[in-house]
């Protein structure tokens, strides 16, 4: 067991600062998870997730090694705002980036970012609509495979259990959804 | 799929194999990024 593991964030700061790397160690694995949730609750994407993660805490033992940490009794809240602070950067660049969605666009798709310059804007709301429209055309038990698969990341085997259908009839409900809608598409 | 990979007998083990993998994968990511946090922490 670490030895370090029932010291306070404070004490494990101190002991850090003063070249203790174990109190690092302690420090990670006590907010680990917390930390980890707390990213996912925003990021979807785990490869995005771990290089948050890492860089969080690589902010955090810098500050405090170089004798900047000023939040003594307030670890958690102060990690809190870095995780958060990182979060924000990370949808701050994506706004900047050529490929981002508007906000209407984006709640439709449950995407979670802002923009779009107004000509991709209509594109997007075109297709969405000829999308929606031929969607309800279809089968409701197709519909409802569709959106289960591509809305909700369901597996097939999920998908089934809900359904309280086999595997294959989900697969079959499937297939037939795609080609309809590419029928549809095609006319 | 199982006739090139007859060890799957179906496609929701094959689904199952996937997420499996996938989750695997992702607990391994995290754990060499706690094993670079501790080599960094003694580094810097």
């Amino acid at each position: 067991m670490n030895r370090y593991v029932n010291r306070s964030d404070d004490e494990l700061i101190r002991l850090y600062q003063q070249g203790v790397s174990e109190a690092f160690d302690t420090l990670l694995m006590r907010y680990d998870e917390y930390i980890h949730t707390y990213i996912r609750f925003s990021i979807n994407d785990e490869d995005l997730l771990e290089d948050i993660f890492q860089e969080v805490f690589i902010k955090v033992m810098t500050v405090i090694r170089s004798g900047r940490y000023t939040a003594q009794g307030r670890f958690k809240q102060w990690l809190s705002r870095i995780t958060h602070n990182r979060i924000m950067d990370h949808f701050r660049q994506e706004k900047n980036s050529p490929y981002t969605m508007d906000k209407d666009a984006c709640e439709r798709l449950g995407f979670q970012d802002d923009s779009l310059n107004s000509e991709e804007l209509m594109l997007l709301k075109d297709n969405l609509s000829d999308l929606e429209l031929y969607i309800s055309r279809l089968d409701q038990e197709q519909q409802d495979v569709l959106r289960m698969r591509f809305w909700y990341s369901m597996s097939f085997k999920e998908i089934a259990e809900e359904k309280e259908i086999s595997i294959n009839t989900a697969l079959g409900r499937m297939r037939y959804a795609l080609k309809n809608l590419r029928k549809q598409f095609v006319q | 799929m199982t006739d090139c990979y007859p060890f799957i007998k179906s496609a929701e083990e094959c689904e199952f194999i996937i997420r499996d993998a996938e989750v695997k994968r992702q607990g391994i990511k995290h754990q060499q990024s706690l094993v670079l946090l501790k080599t960094l922490a003694r580094l810097i």
